[in-house]
């Protein structure tokens, strides 16, 4: 039993920490943004003790959640980029404080609980727990930018909660049961399809998938960077592991209409999600190329990496789709290893232009080379992690990805993400030709420990990159 | 005897209203009216099969799913607050800020 | 795959990593610090050389310990890490493997203490040392790569060295165009090599660690036998000899050697004459099994690609007046004698490796020591390179001299020196080789006739150099260099001396590797002596024209005409390569691509960049700000999904 509760110990931390944070009156700020950061930091260590000590051996369940070797492992993700989002916090008004320093940690924790549900029930609840305080942190700074973002994050968030519980509703008469992973028999076909097609809906929401992405470009460019970071990273891969929890765990039957087609319910899944993985791709990565703003840019981009995360549906076609779970976890935790290293950097430094000159279009960061090399050189490396250049962490997530699709009969879809990625070297490409081929056009400020943060990314995306493979081999 | 066609129809009916408030309201205040009749409409699915089948799961989560939607308003409720005060009105068609 | 995890790491597997990783470490540190300091420049070469030794050091670590390897009896070791997919990285150390690094280490040391005087007044020189240094580096990680892919990389390294090096006096405009020179013309010999990997990652892609030098070694049979027929292994052999004829210049792809001898001399005494050019040797007995299961016609191929090469370079060299392009033919000649040794193997077994290893050991000693003393030669004498300047040096600069008639006697393989232990050898292997399948009889009469021409060319040179009287003004005052310089020549010569009493040693390591015993030639004493007696002949010819002047050499070019010009103009390879080739068939060739490429490629890009741009500006349109029109966007998904999923099912 005490094994049990060591490898709860980074959640219980994360929980004790906001729970003094808010019994606690009249903290002052440095002790509110300490026990914050220090708490995430803890236990994002305490995370990767287990994972490391861990040979993925622990593994426990109850009727609401499975805490287990993965759930860790995203929750690690999790916690580094909550962590860097609120170190990146600069010009925080005395009583924002709290807001966002309780709510980071609140938003990582309501995240591994999602992760870990495996009933619909516990799943909703700290789902809409993750959603409701990353509303109220879109909203912070109270700006007119700010409020806006974060309004259109909630409509559109309310309406998917809506839709997702209407899809609970039906799984929950079709099946008689809010578990995912114990189904008995489905006495309603109809109903069953209808409700997993409510959920795609409503967690698609979420992953950003079109054509329900408008409300992340807005927010993400709208909310202030550091949130955006938090946002377009962990946000969306709790959606994703969500989604692969629920779809891959499910059970599946044959539809028991039209004879003449033995149409199964993953089949359907299948092909809908290679629809919307392909539409998302080529939206994302089209409408990225004539932005000028590189903060839209990079939500765009985040679109399409939406649409290269969905990629891995396509394993549904596969009778024994349960088999491919842990490849997938593996997979896709390295896709998401990268993209929360490359993405959350791109948008940490964009905090630094935000803060300063106010806006982030082209000719903002035009001549960055020479008045900060240091932010110009680290930017760069994660741009072209972005496109995918060779040696760092974005080619690896990528390569893994498709190695899979290919691996497994999918060669046309990896063809598809591999001229998307070309697509999108263009838009990530103009961005450093503006940086060292133009000259400097708006004068701002440094922020050293910014700049320390962005840098610390990029070296991790070179050299997490190199060492991707042997991480893959001890893992997989 | 109320059959489940009948309780599907009602749920329907209402988050088809719900929906429609969404769409159409100009007004943040009649747009959270709408988001509590969206979740209301399942609700009411999820509340009438626990007491078809004895489910005390089903009623449970309809508590907490009413709890949520409380929360939910909240914080909608926060957010239009804060823009009013900003002195932009609350007319969402308006905020039109982020767009391209 | 074959992962040894990090348990199994012992001091041979950390020391065979740093054997490479040292010196391409050297090469920023030093790029570096003769960057922002002058003492940095001053002190480039002795960081170069001293991480070249360490280098020496650790593989004769590695030598010294005989059986190196994790399991008692196996006479490897190899280790690797995962790296993409299916392909690994990591050292693959056998005897082969470490006898390579080994001359590739100490030679590279000697040459690297001797460009400590000789690139001395350079004001680049810590550039110079630079790649040097990265370049070693480059080519101990190809000698010790486990794996085709990290090899090939490395190949590609050494290449790129090459190029640079090269062009290191990039001002003077005969150096930049020979680097292009050698660049476009190995790069030719790179896109065969590519395309056989490929051909050999189809064949091996099924196994779990294709490409791997190991398995390369171990499963060939299995792979035949498994699905695919020995013609397809002969033709991923025949593609991988395109690679090799381009890195070890070999006919038709020589050409490029003569003109890098443009870089300083040390290069060409490193890459052009000892190690680089060897690479492509090695890479053929690094995945021997390949030839020896292939159809015959690929081994037939090696062996006369290599005997044709030293016969015909042989022609050549003797009548070139450059000194170092003399050198550069003999350089060329030698390594086709490498290349038909392992030819031969195809009729008498893989033990010919050792045949081929050890003459090219014996030839990077030997060689090294003729280009280093060319080097002092031209050093002493301000760059001038015409043999017809020179004359009487034996007085003038005795050591270095003497250490060029020793080079020259190994090389022309007079007894008891390396040389002829090494190269008289091969001819007898191959004439051993004919009497067991009489295709290989022409083989044996191109490196007969090519021992002869060896000792022509040789002799020719050094008469001219070294007796008779001074021929211009800096020959009259040339004198021996500092003893940075001497030091190299000294020991360089005590190797080509005594090395030919390791023979039996040498072939006795590698059969460790073949497990097969040295062979005995059953074949004729006058056979056997017969390279020897034309190397008197050629001694005697190449002393009534060059040193006595008996016959007149001019009279005899005059006399044979035609064959004089075709010879003197290099069989015209150059012409048909530059002026036909290049200038108008290539040319038109371009022309038409570049047609195709403005107007179709272009075109093509450039519609789809327009569409592209139409359609981002469109999608942008979608996104109004508004925030009910995205609800109703998602709810049109929704419905779309819904009909979508309808259709699929045909019914509700």
């Amino acid at each position: 039993m005490v094994y049990y509760y060591f490898y709860m110990a980074p959640i219980i931390l994360i929980l004790f920490a906001i729970i003094s944070m808010i019994l606690i009156p009249f903290m002052n700020k440095k002790w509110i943004m300490g026990i914050s950061s220090t708490g995430i930091f803890i236990s994002l260590l305490l995370s990767m003790y287990v994972i490391i000590t861990d040979n993925r051996s622990f593994y426990t369940s109850s009727d609401f959640f499975t805490i287990s070797y993965y759930t860790y492992l995203f929750f690690m993700l999790f916690s580094f980029i909550g962590l860097f989002s609120s170190l990146s916090l600069r010009n925080v008004k005395e009583r924002d404080v709290s807001i966002y320093y309780i709510l980071i940690p609140f938003s990582l924790m309501a995240m591994y609980f999602a992760i870990s549900s495996n009933n619909l029930i516990s799943l909703f609840v700290s789902f809409e727990a993750a959603s409701i305080s990353t509303y109220a942190l879109a909203g912070m700074p109270k700006e007119k930018r700010t409020l806006e973002a974060s309004i259109k994050y909630f409509v559109i968030g309310a309406l998917s909660s809506g839709i997702i519980l209407l899809g609970i509703s039906y799984y929950y008469i079709s099946t008689d049961t809010f578990s995912i992973i114990s189904v008995n028999g489905v006495n309603n076909f109809s109903l069953y399809i209808l409700s997993l097609v409510l959920l795609l809906v409503g967690f698609g929401f979420k992953l950003s998938l079109f054509p329900f992405h408008n409300w992340a470009v807005d927010t993400y460019t709208g909310a202030r960077a550091t949130v955006s970071s938090l946002l377009s990273t962990a946000s969306k891969i709790m959606a994703l592991i969500i989604m692969i929890n629920i779809f891959f765990n499910i059970q599946y039957m044959k539809t028991p209409y039209s004879s003449h087609i033995h149409f199964t319910t993953n089949g359907i899944l299948y092909i809908l999600f290679i629809i919307i993985s392909i539409l998302t791709m080529f939206y994302g990565n089209i409408t990225a190329l004539m932005q000028r703003d590189v903060k839209r840019m990079l939500a765009y981009s985040s679109i399409a990496n939406a649409g290269y995360m969905a990629m891995i549906f396509s394993l549904l076609y596969y009778d024994s789709y349960k088999t491919f779970i842990p490849l997938i976890y593996l997979v896709i935790f390295i896709f998401s290893l990268a993209y929360v290293i490359m993405k959350g950097g791109s948008f940490l430094a964009m905090e630094n232009f935000e803060a300063y000159s106010k806006s982030t279009t082209l000719d903002d960061l035009s001549g960055l080379s020479k008045r900060s090399p240091i932010l110009a050189i680290s930017f760069t490396v994660l741009l072209f992690s972005l496109a995918g250049i060779p040696p760092t962490l974005g080619f690896m997530g990528k390569f893994y990805l498709f190695y899979t699709l290919v691996e497994n009969n999918f060669w046309w879809l990896a063809l598809i993400g591999v001229i998307n990625s070309a697509i999108s070297v263009y838009y990530y490409f103009r961005v450093v030709m503006y940086m060292y081929w133009k000259e400097p056009r708006v004068e701002i400020k440094k922020d050293t420990l910014l700049e320390m943060v962005v840098l610390l990314m990029a070296i991790l995306a070179v050299i997490i990159g190199i060492l991707t493979p042997y991480i893959y081999s001890i893992m997989g | 005897m109320i059959q489940l066609w009948m309780v599907l129809f009602l749920s329907t009916l209402y988050f088809s209203i719900g929906i429609m408030g969404i769409l159409v309201a100009r007004g943040g205040i009649k747009l959270l009216m709408s988001v509590e009749i969206i979740i209301n409409a399942a609700n009411i699915n999820i509340l009438a099969w626990a007491l078809n089948i004895n489910d005390s799961n089903g009623i449970f989560f309809v508590l907490l799913s009413i709890a949520i939607a409380a929360a939910e308003s909240v914080i909608g409720f926060a957010i239009l607050v804060s823009l009013h005060r900003k002195g932009k009105g609350i007319n969402l068609a308006k905020l039109t800020d982020l767009r391209w | 795959m074959v992962i040894n995890s990090l348990i199994n790491i012992n001091q041979y597997v950390i020391a065979a990593f740093l054997i490479f990783l040292v010196p391409v470490i050297m090469f920023p540190l030093i790029l570096l610090i003769g960057k922002f300091s002058e003492t940095g420049k001053r002190i480039s070469g002795i960081l170069a050389t001293t991480g070249i030794f360490i280098s020496f050091i650790l593989s004769w670590f590695i030598y010294s310990n005989g059986t190196f390897s994790f399991n008692p009896g196996d006479y490897y070791f190899n280790f690797e890490f995962p790296w993409f997919g299916n392909i690994t990285w990591g050292v693959f150390v056998d005897p082969l493997a470490i006898t390579m690094a080994l001359m590739v280490s100490g030679v590279s040391f000697l040459i690297h203490m001797f460009a400590i005087g000789y690139m001395g007044k350079d004001p680049n020189k810590h550039v110079y040392f630079a790649e040097t240094s990265l370049f070693t580096g480059g080519m101990l990680g190809l000698v010790l790569s486990a794996n085709l892919v990290m090899f090939f990389l490395f190949w590609e390294l050494v290449g790129l060295c090459s190029y640079l090096l090269i062009g290191f006096w990039y001002f003077k405009p005969n150096a930049a165009s020979a680097a292009k020179k050698a660049f476009i013309v190995t790069r030719v010999g790179d896109v065969l090599l590519i395309l056989g990997l490929a051909v050999l990652y189809w064949m091996t892609f099924s196994s779990n660690d294709p490409l791997s030098i190991y398995n390369l070694n171990t499963q060939i049979p299995l792979i035949i036998s498994r699905m695919h027929s020995n013609l397809d292994l002969a033709i991923a052999g025949a593609l991988i000899l395109g690679g090799v004829a381009g890195k070890s210049s070999q006919f038709p792809l020589h050409v490029w050697i003569p003109d890098a001898m443009e870089g300083p001399t040390t290069v060409s005494a490193l890459i052009h004459a000892a190690t680089m050019v060897t690479a492509g040797i090695y890479l053929v007995a690094r995945i021997y099994p390949i030839y020896l299961y292939a159809l015959p016609w690929a081994g037939l191929l090696v062996l006369y690609m290599g005997a044709f090469t030293a016969f015909l370079a042989g022609t050549i060299g003797i009548v070139v007046n450059d000194v170092k392009r003399i050198l550069a033919y003999s350089t060329i000649s030698q390594l086709g004698y490498m290349l038909a040794a392992l030819g031969v193997g195809i009729v008498l077994g893989e033990s010919t490796v050792g045949y081929s290893l050890y003459h090219l050991v014996v030839h990077a000693f030997l060689k090294a020591l003729l280009f280093l003393s060319a080097g002092s030669i031209l050093f002493m004498l301000l760059d001038v390179r015409d043999i017809r300047k020179m004359g009487g040096l034996w007085k003038k600069m005795p050591i270095t001299i003497s250490a060029m008639f020793i080079g020259a006697l190994t090389l022309i393989g007079f007894p008891p020196l390396a040389g002829y232990f090494s190269k008289d050898a091969i001819i007898s292997l191959s004439y051993y080789g004919y009497l067991h399948n009489t295709a290989l009889f022409w083989a044996w009469f191109l490196l007969l006739i090519g021992a002869f021409l060896t000792t022509v060319y040789t002799f020719r040179m050094f008469f001219v150099v070294a007796l008779g009287k001074p021929k211009s003004y800096a020959a009259e005052n040339a004198k021996d260099p500092p003893w940075v310089m001497i030091i190299p020549l000294i020991v360089l010569s005590g190797l080509s001396i005594i090395y030919g009493l390791f023979q039996t040693d040498f072939y006795n390591f590698f059969n460790g590797v073949y497990q097969m015993t040295t062979m005995h030639f059953d074949i004729p004493w006058y056979i056997e002596w017969l390279p020897f007696i034309l190397v008197l002949f050629g001694l005697l010819v190449a002393y009534l024209f060059y040193a006595s002047y008996k016959l007149n050499p001019d009279t005899v070019a005059r006399k044979s005409g035609i064959f004089y010009r075709i010879v003197k103009n290099k069989y015209y390879l150059d012409v048909l390569f530059t002026n036909i080739i290049a200038e108008r068939f290539m040319v038109i060739l371009a022309k038409l691509f570049y047609a195709i490429d403005k107007y179709v490629v272009d075109g093509i890009v450039n519609g789809v960049g327009i569409i592209f741009r139409i359609l981002s500006e469109y999608f942008r349109k979608i996104q109004t700000g508004i925030v009910q029109y995205y609800a109703a966007i998602m709810l049109a998904g929704l419905i779309a999904i819904l009909i979508t999923v309808f259709i699929l099912i045909g019914g509700i």
